[in-house]
C-alpha cells in the first residue's frame, strides 16, 4: 500500500482516539495537535517497519507514548507537559489506556448533547466550542468559578453515561 | 479529598490551569485512589474528545491537512537521504505533484504578501496607535485596540499556542512577551484560539525583527 494512502488511512481511522490517548497521558490540551502530528509524521517515516499483523492503533499508541516521555528530556518542551510530575503519573499509567472510542462516537455525542437541557448544552459548546475557560465563564452565567467548574464535571459524567448506555459499550 | 474538591481540581486540571500546590495535591489524591487516577484519565480523554467535535479547526479534514504539509515539508528530506523505501510510482508521482503544488502555493503566497505589503506603505503598519512600529520609540507607551489570538491556533506561526495582539483594522501583529499580564490573562481567557477583543497597553521592543508587545494592560472589551 502506497505510503501516503497508509497514512491517510491511519488518520482517519484513529485520530480522535489517538488525541484523547495522547491528553490522557497527561498533555497540556493546547500540545495535544503537535504531538498527534508527530506521531503521525514517525509512523510516515517507519512506514516500511509496520507489520500488517499488528494492531496500528496500539503501534500509534506506543509512538504517542515514547514520544510524550521523550517530551521530559527536553527542557525547552516542558511547557506541553502537566505540572508536578503529574504527567509522569499517567505516562506511568499508560498502558492501561489502550481502548479507543466506539466508531459511531461522533453520531452519539451529538445525540447525547441533543438530550442535555439547554443551558448544560450551551456551557459545553462555551467550555469545549469556544475555548473558554471557568474563570471567564463564570461571570457570564454569574456562578462562582468553582460551582462552574463542578457543573462542568457533571455535565460531562452524564454525557459519558450516556454514550455509554446508548452504544452499549463502556469506554475508557 | 471531599468530591467537590476533587472535582474543582480536576477541571483546573483539564483547563491547564492548575496552580503548582494544586496539581502537587491532585497528584497525592491520585497516586492515593486508583479509581479517582482511572476516572481523570477518562475525563481527560473525553474532555478531548468533546474538543474534537465542538471547536472549529480540530475535526479530521483540518488535521489532515495539517498533516499533508508536514508531511510535503518531511518528503522532501526522506527522498534526498533516502533513508526510508520509496512509494510506488504512481504515489511518488502524486507526492511530487502535492510537493510541487505546496512550492507553488507557497512562493504565490510570498510574492502576494510582499506586494501588499508595497502596496500598503508603512504608514498603515502602527494599525490603532498610527505610525509604523519602526516610529515607535522602544519603551514607548502605546494604546493598540485589537484582539488577542493565538499564535498557532490562528496565526499558525508556531508549534507552540501562544498570545499576539492583533491590530484589528490593519492587520499588525504584536507578539505579547512573557510577563505576569500575559500570563494573567492567558489563565482567563485561554489560549485564544477565539479571537478576544482588547485594548492593550505597554511598549513595543523589536526583537529579531519581531514587534515584541511588553503588556502593561490587557482589557477585554466586548
Amino acid at each position: 500500500m502506497a505510503r501516503m494512502d497508509f497514512i491517510e488511512r491511519l488518520v482517519h481511522e484513529h485520530h480522535a482516539g489517538l488525541r484523547a490517548y495522547i491528553r490522557a497521558l497527561g498533555i497540556l490540551p493546547d500540545s495535544v495537535d503537535d504531538l498527534c502530528q508527530e506521531s503521525f509524521l514517525v509512523a510516515f517515516r517507519r512506514f516500511d517497519e509496520f507489520d500488517a499483523e499488528r494492531d496500528a492503533g496500539n503501534w500509534l499508541r506506543g509512538i504517542a507514548r515514547n514520544l510524550a516521555a521523550n517530551e521530559r528530556r527536553k527542557q525547552g518542551r516542558k511547557s506541553r507537559l502537566m505540572a508536578s510530575g503529574l504527567t509522569n503519573f499517567f505516562l506511568q499509567q499508560a498502558d492501561e489506556v489502550l481502548a479507543e472510542p466506539a466508531e459511531d462516537w461522533q453520531e452519539l455525542l451529538h445525540s447525547c448533547l441533543e438530550e442535555l437541557p439547554d443551558s448544560g448544552r450551551e456551557l459545553l459548546m462555551q467550555r469545549y466550542g469556544a475555548g473558554d475557560l471557568a474563570e471567564s465563564m463564570a461571570a457570564k452565567w454569574q456562578m462562582r468559578a468553582d460551582a462552574l467548574r463542578q457543573k462542568l464535571f457533571r455535565l460531562r459524567q452524564l454525557m459519558k453515561r450516556c454514550m455509554e448506555r446508548k452504544s452499549g459499550v463502556k469506554w475508557k | 479529598m471531599n468530591e467537590d474538591r476533587y472535582q474543582e481540581l480536576l477541571e483546573k486540571c483539564l483547563e491547564g490551569t492548575l496552580a503548582p500546590a494544586e496539581a502537587d495535591e491532585l497528584h497525592k489524591e491520585l497516586a492515593a485512589s486508583p479509581v479517582r487516577a482511572k476516572d481523570a484519565r477518562e475525563q481527560l480523554a473525553f474532555g478531548d474528545l468533546l474538543s474534537q467535535e465542538l471547536a472549529p479547526g480540530r475535526e479530521f479534514s483540518a488535521f489532515w491537512g495539517r498533516l499533508q504539509q508536514a508531511i510535503a515539508r518531511e518528503g522532501t528530506d526522506v527522498v534526498s537521504t533516502g533513508s526510508l523505501p520509496q512509494p510506488s510510482t504512481a504515489s511518488s508521482f502524486g507526492m511530487r505533484l502535492r510537493y510541487a503544488l505546496y512550492g507553488a502555493t507557497t512562493a504565490a503566497a510570498i510574492l502576494l504578501f510582499f506586494f501588499f505589503a508595497l502596496m500598503r506603505g508603512p504608514a498603515n503598519d502602527r494599525g490603532g496607535a498610527g505610525g509604523p512600529p519602526s516610529a515607535i520609540a522602544q519603551g514607548e507607551e502605546i494604546s493598540l485596540k485589537g484582539e488577542v489570538v493565538c499564535t498557532h491556533c490562528i496565526l499558525q506561526e508556531t508549534q507552540d499556542c501562544g498570545l499576539a495582539v492583533r491590530v484589528t483594522d490593519k492587520g499588525q501583529v504584536y507578539y505579547l512577551s512573557d510577563n505576569d499580564i500575559s500570563r494573567e490573562f492567558k489563565g482567563r481567557q485561554g489560549c485564544c484560539r477565539k479571537p478576544c477583543p482588547v485594548v492593550a497597553k505597554g511598549t513595543v521592543q523589536e526583537k529579531q525583527g519581531q514587534s515584541v508587545f511588553v503588556a502593561l494592560q490587557l482589557q477585554p472589551r466586548e
